[in-house]
């Protein structure tokens, strides 16, 4: 890679790493800044809530406590008059409701405001419906005979719908305690004011959950629920355990929000102050995207930087590679312009005076080369005079020499000639020694068999067991042809090796010849399943040879091949080749490793002797034909795979050589 | 009396049958074999009173499978006699001597012959 692509890399990397830890850390500071932010938000909102509803409900307190001061005179008045003047009684209990149903038609934050006498029984009501109701056992009239007395919000089963109910001591002009005055507070008033979403944005809420998780105001995302829902997210348990708090958790929509909860104590409820998530972090988005703009430029500045850097460092270093390049061209540049003032410009100045150095001294070396060159041809011109001389001394000594080294090696040549006969005849005495000893054991052993057996059928006790009787004649007669062959066998190879054997050379038709080994073998294929085929190849002549020798080769090999093949086909082909006839037997059977490809051709040899005894070859058969074709001045061999089948070749010459048909 | 077991080895199958059945005749329980290698398979197992060898067999010979016999510490007193075609010089007696063989019977034998030596073997 380029140097300055390299240096740019580099630049990149490092100011990319730095920027986006920097950018990092700022964000992950900002995230917590904007979360904190929200809880103060949230938390403000919730405590000014509270405070709201606080102020409005001693509101309402001090304005009840300032009727029962208007109503005073007029309590007072009644109470003198009641037994006397039932006309004047009536009249100002009148006076009274109409007052009371003014103050609800002015303030409309009471629902109903209601009189009640020392027994409990409401006396006058802005609802005519109530007056004459006993309320004895009510907390708003007990406590309400002592001091300012604020209910709980309930629900009202009687008006079906939710209540507060506050009341305060009436008293007369004495002082003295004569009944309580309660109010009923709309509470629609004070759900207005809790979900007041002022400074909350879209999504944010307050709402106020009562001891028994019922929603008690109206809430944003759901309409019509007020006392009817109930409410159990995290935060709402939370609370309900008196608790307070600030926590992100799911809201009663199963949305993401932050949320500030706050336990009223005094009022046995909970307000909570909620926003989504995802508009309180809208901010925290933004950034985000500022950030990625943001990195998105700088990596831009940073590339252009670099890639501006790494050019005034890299054109000083382009210029020396130039320099280097045409020094190795063989051109001296003996100026660069390189003024960087730095350890480049130090590097320039010091290859310019090599550069300098180095074509000063190709100078002197071209003089000294040319010098040599002159003395070298003076020199081997002196040398060549020399030589000649030597050289015309030498040739009459090599001359003797040559004559004795030749004497030398006709001696070795005869040595080693004699030393390799007898070692032939060695192997040759030791060989007939192992053949006498082998077909001393090849030719007992079928003779073994046939006295033992015919001995124990004189036996009466066997003479009397037909079946072994049988068997046993069976053996005796398999033997005795056993031997038979073997004999004959052995009596034709001892005459080969003899050279006793005469060959009645004769005009063969080959195409007559393999078909009677076809006919002769054919029974025996057919008892195996074996198909015998012949193949003749084109201008087959006669051959000159001898045919009962020509059969039994071409016997031998069939059998062998029928014997060794168990499915298949054995094939026979012969084909004209120049002054030979090519001969093949080849089979589908068991094949023949190649390590074994000469052995087989050695007497008694058995590639697997349990296989041999059954198929009952006497271990002659390929010996004796490979006598036969040598002796006929033919060849033969074979090609062969274990498993796939065994090709035997041989190759016969048309007519015999003179001389071999006169030999006998 | 138990009967006596005798060992056959030979690679020819009509001689073990000629041998097995003529001392069978005689009251001898055979274990017939085909080869050295089945011979000391078998010879794992079972324990014959005599071990009758063949001398001239392919991949393994008598010679061969008689050595792996005192090799063995648990086969090496067995009796083993030879069945041979080969007359030994003294010089090839004396070797298989060192071998512990009993006897050498030459084939072709003569079946009572045969009986005849075994039954003194065993006496």
């Amino acid at each position: 890679m380029r140097l300055g692509v390299k240096l740019s890399i580099i630049f990149i990397i490092l100011s990319l790493v730095v920027g986006f830890i920097i950018a990092l850390t700022f964000f992950i500071h900002s995230s917590n800044i904007i979360e904190l932010r929200i809880q103060n938000q949230l938390e403000v909102m919730n405590l000014l809530k509270k405070n709201q509803l606080q102020t409005f409900i001693e509101e309402q307190v001090s304005d009840l406590e300032l009727l029962s001061y208007e109503l005073k005179d007029e309590y007072s008045e009644m109470e003198k008059l009641h037994k006397e003047n039932f006309e004047e009684h009536e009249k100002l209990h009148e006076e009274i409701r109409n007052t009371l149903i003014n103050v609800i038609e002015i303030d409309k934050s009471f629902i109903e405001i209601f009189f009640l006498d020392l027994g409990g029984k409401i006396h006058e009501s802005s609802e005519i419906s109530s007056e004459d109701k006993i309320k004895e056992d009510v907390d708003y009239f007990i406590k309400g005979l002592n001091s300012s007395y604020i209910g709980t919000i309930d629900y009202d089963i009687l008006l079906q719908i939710p209540s507060l109910i506050i009341s305060t001591p009436m008293k007369n002009s004495e002082g003295k305690v004569i009944g309580v005055l309660a109010g009923r507070l709309n509470l629609r008033a004070i759900s207005n004011l809790i979900t007041l979403r002022d400074g909350l944005g879209e999504t944010g809420e307050s709402y106020l959950i009562n001891g028994f998780n019922l929603v008690l105001t109206n809430l944003l995302f759901e309409e019509g629920v007020s006392f009817k829902k109930k409410i159990f997210t995290e935060s709402v348990v939370d609370c309900l355990n008196f608790n307070k708090g600030f926590k992100k958790y799911k809201d009663y929509r199963g949305e993401d929000v932050y949320g500030y909860y706050l336990w009223i104590p005094e009022r046995g409820i909970c307000l909570i102050t909620k926003i989504d998530e995802s508009e309180a972090l809208k901010e925290l988005s933004m950034l985000k995207i500022l950030m990625v703009i943001l990195f998105i430029l700088i990596i831009i500045i940073v590339t252009l930087v670099s890639l501006w850097l790494a050019r005034i460092i890299t054109s000083p270093i382009k210029k020396l590679k130039e320099a280097t390049f045409n020094l190795s061209q063989g051109k001296f540049q003996t100026k660069l312009n390189i003024h960087t003032k730095d350890e480049i410009e130090v590097l320039a100045n010091t290859f310019v005076s090599m550069a300098k150095g180095l074509k000063e001294s190709r100078k002197q070396l071209q003089s000294y080369s040319k010098d040599l060159e002159r003395k070298v041809k003076q020199r081997t011109k002196q040398f060549e005079d020399k030589t000649k001389e030597a050289e015309d001394s030498k040739k009459a000594t090599l001359n003797i020499m040559e004559d004795v080294a030749e004497t030398n090696k006709k001696l070795k040549e005869t040595e080693k000639l004699l030393k390799k006969n007898l070692r032939e005849m060695k192997l040759l005495d030791k060989q007939k020694d192992e053949f006498i000893s082998i077909t001393s054991h090849e030719l007992k052993t079928p003779i073994t068999s046939i006295k033992g057996f015919i001995q124990l059928l004189s036996d009466p006790k066997i003479i009397e067991n037909k079946r072994k009787r049988k068997k046993y004649v069976g053996i005796v007669n398999r033997e005795v042809n056993r031997l038979n062959v073997l004999i004959s066998d052995i009596l034709d190879l001892s005459r080969l090796d003899l050279r006793t054997v005469k060959f009645n050379y004769e005009k063969v038709d080959i195409k007559e010849l393999l078909d009677t080994v076809r006919k002769e073998n054919e029974l025996k294929a057919k008892a195996k399943k074996i198909k015998l085929e012949l193949s003749f190849g084109k201008g087959l002549s006669k051959i000159e040879n001898d045919r009962t020798r020509l059969l039994q080769i071409f016997t031998n090999l069939v059998v062998n091949a029928i014997n060794y093949t168990h499915k298949g086909k054995v094939l026979i082909t012969a084909n004209k080749q120049k002054t030979n006839i090519h001969f093949t037997v080849e089979d589908t059977g068991i094949g023949i490793s190649k390590k074994n490809f000469t052995k087989i051709f050695e007497r008694f040899y058995q590639v697997d002797s349990g296989l041999t005894r059954e198929i009952g070859g006497t271990g002659l058969g390929l010996a004796i034909t490979k006598e036969l074709v040598t002796k006929m001045n033919g060849k033969i061999w074979l090609e062969s795979k274990l498993g796939k089948g065994t090709k035997f070749h041989v190759l016969l010459p048309i007519n015999q050589k003179i001389e071999d048909k006169k030999k006998p | 009396m138990a009967k006596k077991k005798i060992m056959l080895v030979d690679d020819e199958h009509n001689i073990l049958e000629l041998v097995s059945e003529l001392l069978m005749n005689e009251g001898y329980a055979v274990i017939a074999t085909s080869s050295g290698r089945e011979a000391l398979e078998k010879l794992k197992t079972t324990k014959p009173d005599l071990i009758l060898l063949d001398m001239m067999m392919p991949n393994m010979s008598g010679r061969q499978v008689c050595e792996q016999i005192r090799k063995n510490p648990k086969t090496k007193n067995l009796k083993v006699a030879f069945l041979t075609v080969a007359k030994f010089s003294e010089a090839g007696k004396e070797k298989l001597n060192q071998l512990k063989v009993l006897d050498y019977i030459t084939k072709p034998f003569d079946n009572a012959d045969l009986l005849e030596r075994i039954k003194k073997i065993l006496k």
